[in-house]
């Protein structure tokens, strides 16, 4: 075999290898930034035990926000674990979390009280964490979904069987999310 | 009324602090350290026909064609009348000098005070720092500068805070030696400037615990994706990776690299890199910013002397004005980036380091 058809096939083999691992390693960005997701998403349904004692010593008879809460953390940790519908339980946490806050402006001991600032301080860095790990996951998305879609690596993308992933939207619940800090009217300066 | 909308409104009236507090203390040390020239003059009067003859039967003593026994003894004569005039003028020529040199350092303490009482009249919490040390440590660890530099300054360092938000902020400069050779032979040595201007630093209101470092992208203007391909592929061999983010006027104007590229995004939120973009525009200067260790650095080019004060009744409060009003724009900082917004952050009480 001539050298120059040896060099030739090495060429598209070298090709061919450097665009199959820019494809697997977009691919292995989106399950890490997905892994990203679900840490603060747990992290966040791990705040729920906190949340309901200190609203239990101020609002005992909220039973149903209380039970409500439970429930949502339970969702959230079978969503998960896989066993649930992930998207429907981190809205509906997201939603309860909305609730305390409005049912705080009831109870301003429970507003003034230290542990429930902390608790409200440390959901917002998880929300903030949270929204980064959702962009993180979108940008990562949006350069696979672009690189199966772009020529010549949608070739090798349909050879594997790659198909376009949704990027994360903001659900109708989220969008009328109640703004925490204007709520509280809470700044630093 | 917030700590900088006060500090605004301190600034408004500079001049009227500045004739009731700070002229008296200019007319004191100008009182004290005034040089008084008039028994110099009267001796010079007296001394300057001894001077002028010394010096002219020196000359034709010394510069005559035929030298002779006389001409050596009328350039004797000479070198005594300007031996008796040093003698006659020298103890007032001391005493002036010595007063001279005394009056330079009043000056020298005098301009701190001043900006020492500036700075603590817009706002109590303000200190300047008698003694700045150049901020090795910030300086490294933003590595937002050619570490290369040959020659390091730092001119004036305040603290203070503004609500909750500690800061520290140090006039520095950074110069690269250049060695010139002329048609002779003659070596020069010049330092030319890399970067003068402010280095802000300041706790940030979120905790994170990597590295991410905001630059001015001076590539992506001009190559545009072919830039960001070659960020990208430095960037995957560097410690800090490019993160791009979902703005594209920001992505224009800045490049981001980053530890960890969820931190960079949960530090600069879309709301963030507005705020960012705006105050780029507003100074219209290179301003870049590193975030580390749960603190912003913020490097800010100036090429004048940003705190100097002039000592003429006029010239200070012209320069006290400008010297607040550069102040207070500096401070809005704060604001503008809402640093001040602790609604993320747990409590967790810290200093701001000047190093």
């Amino acid at each position: 075999m001539p050298i120059e058809l040896l060099l030739g096939f090495g060429a598209v083999a070298f090709v061919v290898a450097v665009m199959y691992n820019s494809l697997v390693s977009k691919k292995n960005e989106i399950e890490n930034a997905v892994g990203g997701v679900h840490s603060y998403l747990k992290k966040r349904a791990d705040l729920i035990p906190s949340l309901v004692a200190t609203v239990k010593q101020y609002a005992a008879h909220e039973t149903k926000l209380l039970t409500d809460l439970t429930q949502a953390r339970a969702s959230m940790e079978s969503g998960l674990s896989g066993a649930d519908n992930l998207p429907q339980a981190d809205s509906m946490m997201s939603q309860m979390f909305g609730r305390v806050i409005a049912v705080a402006e009831n109870y301003p001991e429970l507003k003034a009280n230290e542990n429930f600032l902390n608790l409200q301080a440390s959901l917002n860095e998880i929300e903030g964490q949270l929204s980064a790990a959702r962009r993180t996951y979108n940008s990562a998305v949006v350069a696979y979904n672009t690189a199966i879609e772009s020529i010549p690596t949608n070739m090798i993308a349909s050879a594997l069987g790659y198909k376009r992933k949704p990027v994360f939207q903001v659900t109708v619940a989220e969008a009328e999310r109640p703004d925490i800090a204007k709520l509280f009217g809470q700044t630093g300066s | 009324m917030s700590a900088i909308d006060t500090l605004r409104e301190r600034a408004a009236k500079t001049a009227e602090f500045c004739q009731e507090k700070l002229w008296p203390l200019v007319d004191a040390h100008n009182e004290k350290h005034k040089i008084d020239l008039t028994e110099f003059r009267r001796r010079l009067k007296q001394c300057l026909p001894l001077i002028v003859g010394g010096l002219a039967t020196v000359f034709i003593a010394t510069h005559s064609k035929t030298p002779s026994e006389g001409l050596r003894f009328i350039g004797l004569l000479g070198y005594l009348a300007l031996g008796v005039s040093a003698i006659l003028l020298g103890p007032e020529i001391r005493k002036n000098a010595m007063k001279t040199i005394e009056r330079f350092k009043a000056q020298m303490f005098l301009q701190r005070e001043l900006k020492q009482r500036m700075i603590s009249y817009l706002d109590p919490s303000f200190r300047l720092n008698q003694n700045p040390t150049f901020p090795e440590k910030t300086f490294q660890t933003c590595d937002l500068f050619d570490s290369s530099c040959d020659l390091k300054r730092a001119y004036d360092e305040f603290h203070g805070t503004i609500g909750e938000t500690k800061f520290v902020m140090t006039e520095i400069g950074t110069f690269e030696k250049k060695t010139t050779r002329d048609s002779k032979g003659k070596t020069q040595v010049t330092y030319v400037p890399l970067f003068r201007g402010l280095l802000f630093k300041a706790e940030f209101n979120k905790n994170f615990h990597g590295q991410t470092f905001v630059k001015t992208d001076r590539h992506e203007k001009s190559f545009g994706r072919l830039a960001r391909a070659a960020q990208r592929i430095a960037g995957s061999v560097q410690k800090s990776r490019l993160v791009e983010l979902e703005s594209p006027d920001f992505e224009a104007t800045f490049k981001v690299t980053s530890t960890d590229s969820t931190e960079a995004r949960y530090i600069l939120t879309p709301d963030f890199m507005e705020r960012l973009l705006s105050l780029k525009n507003r100074r219209g200067v290179a301003v870049q910013a590193a975030f580390v260790d749960s603190e912003i650095i913020l490097a800010v080019p100036h090429p004048t002397d940003f705190f100097e004060l002039k000592h003429g009744p006029e010239d200070l409060t012209r320069s006290c004005e400008h010297m607040a009003s550069e102040f207070v724009e500096i401070i809005e900082l704060v604001d503008l980036l809402d640093l001040g917004n602790r609604l993320s952050k747990p409590q967790t009480p810290r200093q701001v380091g000047a190093s």
